[in-house]
């Protein structure tokens, strides 16, 4: 079974997300950035200091030199000593190394390797190992001064400056997503007033939308769509009035003929010639089926309007009845037909009352017309399914598809003329069908969402020679949430 | 009986006039709401035939007045609507019957004489209502199931009426418990149930079908 389809993010929603991913990145960048820039200026900082310190040290050794008379570079080098210079200014994390030129070491820091930190190097920084070392000649002398400090001291606080940056950032993340979603909801609440005024509103209801508190995009939007619904509902307005209009004008004159042939046909009887009476009786049946025919046009003609794409709460079994008793005002229906309710729950189908209220006609106007004896059953039942079996001749696997089709003539022609006696409706008067019928339904029901399936035999039935048919309609459940009844749902006695 | 044709094409309301004179009916015309409006003080109308499509409005805003003057009237609406919520709308709004054109003249007098046994013009054969083994003879308050008599009290044949006069209808329970009301002014909402299993009792437990949330209805042998 598919997994139904996740329903779309609001807009306040996306937003929101796109800008704290946005705030989120462009704050990384600044950090990478940023962490760039100290590194650049934690070393000249710190090179700086190396440079400055080698310097003074260098100051410090001419001076003792002339003080003391001897230089430890002239060949009688005294062992080397540490931390004999007075170094206190320069700061506590350096250490350094006085060297002769030909590598001996002459003097260190306490902390100093007792290594030649860069033995090869007369003057400049390098990095040696874990240190970044400073060396420098005394010009005269012939001594030589390495000042370093420690790299991983330089890491270390280029991180904690980081840190400092970023960790306050961190912290206030959530604040910061959670300051973004209520703003964007806040500024946005009108679209969503907007998409709840949508929402609400049943498909018949074509008033415009209030545009009040919008801002100015969506006052374009929705002055646009009221402009459209404005049309949209001339538009159905007028195709209603033809609809009305054409059938006030057909069915009319047709009233009126029948009417009159009706009146010549009572006084023939009075005078009678037969082939007078036969003629007018062929003139009267072509009439019928004129009827018959022009309905089921206008039936068609609903079918594939606009009408019958409606989604409204549908009850069934308001509708079952409501159809049942135009039926049952047939004398020759009215122990026929059954109308069977489910015991528990109420069917709600989304459809158009009137598009589904043909749909069910046209099924029982074939179960009488093709199963003239027996029970006519119409169910309802749960969730949305509505149905309608008969004792008729039933219909062949192999034909059934082509029922569905339009204006296929069903061959059935069995059922004898005469048989119109049984009753006074001319729409359930036994005859040959016209392949309409079923193809008016099948549009609805497509058009409706629902879906359309023929049985036969009938669940129940095991007489071979009249298997019945069972048509199946099922419809579209109403999702379970209540809503008020429709004015059309009323019924009535 | 006397009916009213409020109807705004002449040549059908010709041609319905003519066909119902020659039933034996007294039939008068009116093409527009105003002029039915003006008609309907003049006699007492047994029924009205009326069409909804008319050159100064709906038919049915008629009906307000109609049942104002003439409450007894029955009105049945002659009508090119054929939608289902027409129908509804129809005889929610006090429409007694209602028949979409092209009509069977046949049909339409059958609905009339129906109207007449209910207004009591009429009585013998015309009056019975056979459904099935049941048999229910309106001009003559008796009733017999598989040609046998059976006995009914007058709260139970107030109920009976009712549904057999109307057989293509769901009798809703309010409108049941209306025909009850004339006689026991006492009636709890079991009143209903209570007569209604005693009548099922009486006619057959199958005759008196149950509909779920609608009502009640008269049903044949093969309607249970």
């Amino acid at each position: 079974m598919p997994t139904p389809a996740r329903p779309p993010a609001s807009l306040s929603a996306r937003l929101s997300r796109s800008l704290v991913l946005w705030v989120c990145a462009l704050w990384l960048m600044t950090a990478l950035g940023t962490t760039w820039y100290v590194r650049t200026e934690v070393n000249d900082v710190y090179d700086s200091a190396l440079s400055e310190s080698a310097w003074r040290l260098l100051d410090l050794v001419s001076h003792e030199m002339d003080e003391h008379g001897a230089s430890p570079v002239l060949g009688e080098a005294p062992p080397p000593r540490s931390g004999s210079f007075p170094l206190h200014l320069a700061p506590h994390h350096l250490i350094y190394q006085i060297t002769s030129p030909d590598g001996r070491l002459l003097l260190r820091s306490a902390d100093a390797p007792t290594e030649v930190l860069a033995p090869e190097v007369r003057y400049g920084f390098s990095e040696q190992g874990a240190w970044r070392v400073f060396s420098l000649t005394h010009p005269t002398r012939q001594a030589r001064i390495h000042v370093a400090d420690a790299l991983q001291h330089r890491q270390h606080t280029q991180i904690d400056i980081v840190l400092s940056l970023l960790l306050p950032l961190l912290g206030l993340l959530p604040f910061l997503a959670l300051l973004i979603r209520h703003i964007t909801q806040r500024e946005l609440a009108s679209v969503g007033a907007l998409a709840d005024q949508i929402r609400e509103r049943s498909d018949r209801n074509l008033s415009p939308l209030s545009s009040a508190g919008l801002p100015a995009e969506l006052t374009v939007i929705t002055e646009r769509s009221n402009h459209l619904l404005q049309r949209l509902s001339g538009a159905l307005d007028t195709e209603r009035a033809l609809a009305a209009n054409a059938a006030h004008e057909l069915r009319t004159p047709l009233a009126t003929t029948r009417l009159r042939l009706q009146g010549v046909q009572a006084l023939l009887g009075q005078q009678p010639t037969e082939v007078v009476q036969r003629e007018l009786q062929h003139a009267m049946d072509s009439l019928a089926q004129l009827s018959r025919r022009t309905e089921k046009l206008l039936q068609m003609s609903r079918a594939e309007s606009g009408a019958a794409l409606a989604r409204e709460r549908v009850p069934l079994t308001r509708l079952a009845a409501a159809v049942a008793q135009e039926f049952w005002a047939d004398p020759a229906l009215l122990n026929r037909l059954q109308l069977q309710l489910p015991e528990h729950g109420e069917p709600e189908a989304l459809g158009d009352f009137d598009a589904l209220a043909i749909a069910l006609r046209n099924l029982l106007e074939n179960a009488a017309r093709h199963a003239p004896q027996g029970p006519i059953v119409l169910g309802v039942q749960l969730p949305a399914r509505l149905s309608v079996s008969d004792c008729g001749p039933g219909i062949p696997p192999e034909r059934q598809a082509d029922l569905l089709q339009r204006h296929h003539q069903q061959a059935q022609a069995a059922t004898p003329p005469s048989t119109q006696a049984e009753g006074p409706l001319p729409r359930v008067a036994p005859q040959p069908g016209y392949g309409l019928g079923l193809s008016i339904v099948s549009t609805i029901i497509e058009r409706q969402g629902g879906r359309l399936s023929l049985q036969s035999p009938a669940p129940g039935r095991t007489d071979p020679s009249h298997p019945g048919l069972c048509v199946t309609l099922d419809l579209l459940p109403a999702p379970a949430a209540p809503a008020p009844q429709t004015g059309q749902a009323r019924g009535h006695s | 009986m006397r009916i009213l044709l409020i109807e705004d094409d002449p040549q059908l309301s010709e041609a319905l006039a003519s066909f119902l004179r020659a039933k034996g009916f007294v039939v008068d015309t009116a093409g527009t709401l105003a002029q039915a409006r003006a008609t309907l003080p003049a006699a007492h109308w047994g029924a009205v035939l009326l069409d909804l499509h008319l050159p100064d409005g709906d038919g049915l805003s008629l009906l307000p007045l109609l049942q104002r003057q003439h409450p007894d009237s029955s009105v049945i609406v002659l009508t090119a609507r054929d939608q289902i919520t027409d129908r509804i709308r129809g005889l929610d709004a006090g429409a007694d019957d209602y028949l979409v054109k092209p009509f069977d003249p046949e049909e339409l007098l059958a609905r009339l004489r129906a109207v007449e046994r209910r207004r009591g013009g009429a009585s013998g054969q015309g009056a019975t209502l056979t459904l099935g083994a049941l048999s229910v003879d309106l001009a003559r308050d008796r009733v017999r199931v598989n040609g046998q008599a059976v006995e009914l009290t007058a709260k139970e044949w107030a109920l009976l009426r009712v549904m057999a006069s109307r057989p293509e209808r769901i009798h809703s329970r309010e409108s049941l418990l209306d025909a009850l009301y004339g006689f026991d002014d006492d009636t709890d909402s079991n009143t209903l149930e209570v007569f209604i299993s005693n009548l099922r009792r009486k006619i057959g437990r199958e005759r008196i079908q149950t509909l779920r949330g609608l009502g009640y209805r008269l049903a044949g042998d093969a309607g249970a």
